[in-house]
């Protein structure tokens, strides 16, 4: 009994690909991994097992996508819960010369996983915030900022301040733009959209690094 | 590139040839590092851990930067480097750190961060550090630790020291640093240093 036990577990991984045809890609296109490690717990739905974020090259190589994989309580199992297919741009050449990056990183405010994008040309890094572990995943918020060089140092200049949902210090809705010549613009960016629907291009051009 | 199903190279494979890129079960990926520069041509390389076809074991995927495009090549498949549990304990930890400072001979790419591959599985601590040579891949140095034994091998400057619990404590001979592609960390590790049967 205990043996057969054992086994099931340790062929769950295998048991589990038979279960649902898996979700595959190529391994050069996958940019990033947020999962459960010595940073982060990451479960974002409180069943004990670690739930996963991946962040992706579209097939297209023209843009970045985030799957979202949750866990089956029972037995720890992840399964794709989301898939956004196109959240940030992404431009080969700059990649490969060493301009763009793309990354995760840990929010302060909630501890869940920040997809970020930087450009070490520009010196613009853009933070984008969500909510894993609910059913329907929104845009939280983008922040974008420029990183400016001092005689010791730097400082991080807003750029971009996008608020879809009320987050702590911040009111409901809010953004506001730097614009190149020196304006603000000011919007209501409305309710916070579903990560499936986002697209990059929905943000204005200053805000992307 | 042809793509192919990483559970089938696996089962038939020793190791992906280092001309296809494997397909991979985005539920198996572990742990991710990129963005350093390992192979010293400006560019950023990659490595990728995803768990084994029994969940027992990590195996690690590499990628080094073309020079002249900055483009990621695939450098191939390393079975079983780590230790692994599915599902994982609640203490169990496994990540892609960094390591530096290590002992360098002459000839080693001794300038860049490294990655370090980490994995605890119930008492078996290993890291294992990997750097890209002209040669290919190999392991630059292992730490592993058990039941308050630890021990420190460092390939490259050819040694490894060994600390019990009961703080007898020696070195000895690593021997060469071992290429990655065929390392399996249960036999890799020098008898002085398995602390423990692992999973």
């Amino acid at each position: 009994m205990r043996r057969s036990f054992l086994a099931a577990i340790l062929l769950a991984p295998a048991t589990a690909l038979a279960d649902a045809p898996p979700v595959t890609i190529p391994a050069d296109r996958v940019l990033g991994v947020h999962g459960k490690n010595v940073y982060s717990e990451n479960d974002w739905n409180g069943d004990g097992h670690g739930d996963l974020a991946v962040l992706v090259l579209s097939e297209t190589r023209d843009a970045v996508g985030l799957y979202l994989m949750t866990s089956t309580p029972e037995t720890g199992v992840l399964a794709v819960t989301e898939y956004a297919s196109a959240l940030l741009p992404y431009d080969a050449a700059r990649v490969a010369a060493g301009d763009l990056s793309y990354s995760f990183t840990i929010s302060d405010e909630d501890y869940e996983p920040l997809i970020q994008m930087r450009s070490a040309a520009t010196g613009l890094s853009l933070s984008l915030s969500t909510n894993p572990g609910s059913e329907a995943p929104v845009v939280f918020s983008i922040r974008t900022s420029r990183q400016v060089p001092l005689e010791s140092g730097h400082r991080m200049d807003p750029v971009c301040e996008i608020f879809f949902v009320e987050l702590l210090g911040n009111g409901p809705q809010t953004a506001k733009v730097h614009l190149p010549d020196g304006n603000t613009l000011d919007y209501d960016p409305g309710p916070g959209p579903r990560l499936t629907d986002w697209h990059y291009t929905d943000l204005p051009a200053p805000c992307l690094p | 590139m042809r793509a192919i199903a990483l559970f089938v190279t696996l089962a038939s494979a020793p190791c992906a040839s280092a001309d296809e890129i494997p397909q991979i079960d985005i539920t198996r990926l572990a742990a991710e590092a990129s963005g350093q520069d390992w192979n010293g041509d400006g560019h950023a390389d990659r490595l990728l851990l995803v768990w084994s076809d029994k969940g027992d074991a990590f195996d690690a995927l590499t990628f080094i930067s073309d020079a002249a495009t900055g483009t990621l090549r695939f450098t191939g498949v390393s079975q079983a480097i780590l230790p692994a549990r599915w599902p994982l304990d609640r203490s169990d930890l496994h990540a892609v750190a960094y390591s530096s400072n290590l002992g360098c001979n002459p000839g080693c790419v001794a300038d860049y961060t490294l990655p370090g591959l980490y994995s605890k599985v119930g008492d078996t601590f290993i890291e294992i550090t990997v750097g890209w040579t002209a040669s290919g891949w190999e392991i630059a140095e292992v730490q592993t630790r058990a039941e308050g034994s630890d021990c420190v091998i460092d390939y490259r400057a050819g040694t490894a020291k060994v600390d019990w619990l009961d703080d007898t404590e020696y070195t000895i001979d690593s021997g060469p640093p071992p290429a990655l592609a065929p390392y399996w960390w249960r036999e890799g590790l020098p008898k002085e240093c398995r602390f423990a049967p692992g999973p």
